[in-house]
């Protein structure tokens, strides 16, 4: 006798543990990001199409020069088509580049027009959107620039690569937070660049070397992405209680929680009760 | 005004509707153009580029200023506003504490903006908390579980344009397990409205049982 309330028991806990998960619906993004960016230091405005997956005319975007880089749109998932004309080109002429680019929910890229102009080619980059470990940033370098030629690159002293081409993106690498220098040393008698800048916990950034048009280097710092500067352990309370009346409770949970805890109530009355039988029989 | 009991039986009705809103496509590639445009207008290029992809010449480089981010210059929310369920409220400021519990604000009519992570408007996540109900009664964020795609939301900013949000997800999940995807970085302005939901469970690890998160994204239409 004992043994089936325990059993009851057992069953009232697998629901209610049920019925929590029930509860819990999966957090889906309903759509992708993508940016484009034109970061090839000898290559001239282009126009530049992007084509959705849907067959709709392409939009054009006149006149993109270089160092120009768009903030993210939100499109929906599917397979667009990234191409670079020359400014003022037809649309009907060959693109000097183009490239298919996967837009996953929920993901974001980079579609780049990178390297030097006589080897231009459209790049997918995926960026980070995960959450940096606490007190720290993500980052990663694009080499963009033609003066600084082959480098070593090394942010808040970490290096982030030893040798570093034109048109090369480095891996990210969470970096403690606060003002860090970034080093750039030409390994190839170009220009160098030290430059410093503050790193915001919880953010992703793209860090883009840049030629400027007087021959030295500069830096552009992208935010590829925001956030807390830690993710939530727990969700909110925020409630006081004030609408919760214990008649109503199934109401709230939406998943035969009344049920249950009217369940829960039989099974410890039942177990008092055999208790108390076993007690008296003794 | 209805009461609390009509209130809920109101939500039964229709059940919940997770919805999944899929996004614009032709209103952000014009919102592209113009982020394009006016990149390169800011930028004093001498726009010497001759038109063609293969030019022997060197090519004119757009000298646009240095963009190095230093301490951002917070825009902190001021009021939000969901008009569609008459919400209008003081935004107060709260931080995420070290336990890493989501903090909510002591005043049920108020609602608190986590000062941790962006501001709304800014890149990133923000996240605005308020509470279902108070000791005896509907609080701020009572009818936030009515909200469906393409509700609006108002943040007013200090000492900027107030900005407007639409509602593109409303998703539920037990408090004790926040999903990363819900709170973790993002690569756009993204506004998350949460308050508590499901049964309210007694005892020392009381409360509500679930959180609701409506996710919104800045509205096409500008203010």
């Amino acid at each position: 006798m004992k043994k089936t309330a325990a059993v009851v028991g057992v069953l009232v806990c697998q629901l209610l543990l049920g019925g929590s998960l029930l509860a819990g619906l999966a957090w889906a993004s309903p759509s992708g990001y993508l940016r484009l960016a034109h970061l090839s230091p000898d290559a001239p405005r282009v126009d530049v199409y992007l084509e959705g997956p849907r067959g709709d005319e392409p939009t054009k975007v006149p006149g993109v020069g270089y160092g120009v880089v768009s903030d993210y749109l939100t499109l929906p998932a599917g397979t667009y088509t990234v191409a670079m004309r020359p400014e003022g080109t037809s649309a009907s002429a060959p693109a000097a580049v183009s490239t298919d680019v996967w837009v996953e929910s929920g993901k974001a890229v980079t579609v780049a027009g990178m390297g030097a102009l006589a080897d231009l080619r459209l790049e997918v980059l995926v960026d980070d959107l995960s959450q940096p470990a606490e007190g720290t940033a993500a980052v990663r370098v694009i080499h963009a620039s033609a003066n600084l030629g082959t480098a070593a690159v090394s942010v808040g002293g970490r290096q982030l690569a030893t040798s570093a081409a034109l048109g090369d993106t480095t891996a990210y690498q969470d970096l403690p937070v606060g003002q860090v220098q970034l080093t750039a040393t030409s390994l190839s008698g170009g220009r160098g660049l030290s430059e410093s800048l503050q790193l915001e916990p919880g953010t992703v950034y793209s860090l883009a070397v840049l030629d400027r048009p007087s021959g030295g280097v500069r830096l552009r710092a992208l935010v590829d992405a925001a956030g807390l500067d830690r993710v939530p352990a727990v969700g909110a309370d925020a409630g006081y209680g004030g609408l919760a009346q214990p008649a109503e409770a199934s109401d709230r949970g939406g998943s035969g929680l009344g049920l249950v805890a009217g369940l829960l109530a039989a099974a410890v009355a039942g177990t008092a009760l055999l208790l108390r039988r076993s007690r008296t029989a003794r | 005004m209805s009461t609390a009991a009509h209130r809920r039986s109101a939500r039964l009705a229709p059940g919940f509707t997770f919805a999944g809103v899929t996004m614009i496509g032709l209103a952000a590639v014009v919102a592209l153009a113009w982020l394009f445009s006016t990149s390169v207008s800011r930028s004093t290029s001498p726009s010497s580029a001759p038109p063609s992809l293969y030019p022997s010449a060197p090519t004119a480089t757009a000298t646009a200023t240095a963009v190095v981010p230093g301490p951002a210059t917070r825009a902190a929310p001021v009021t939000v506003s969901v008009p569609s369920i008459g919400v209008h409220a003081e935004v107060t400021e709260l931080a995420l504490p070290p336990d890493g519990r989501i903090p909510s604000p002591a005043d049920p009519t108020a609602v608190g903006w986590l000062s941790d992570g962006p501001a709304p408007g800014e890149l990133g996540t923000a996240v605005l908390v308020g509470h279902l109900d108070s000791d005896n009664g509907p609080a701020v964020f009572a009818q936030l579980y009515e909200l469906g795609a393409g509700d609006l939301v108002v943040v007013r900013r200090h000492g900027e344009e107030p900005i407007r949000f639409e509602v593109s997800q409303v998703s539920r999940y037990p408090r004790t397990e926040p999903p990363e995807d819900a709170f973790g970085p993002s690569p756009v302005p993204e506004l998350r409205l949460v308050t508590c939901d499901g049964p309210f469970l007694s005892g020392p690890s009381g409360g509500y049982r679930d959180n609701i998160v409506v996710s919104a994204l800045p509205s096409e239409a500008g203010v």
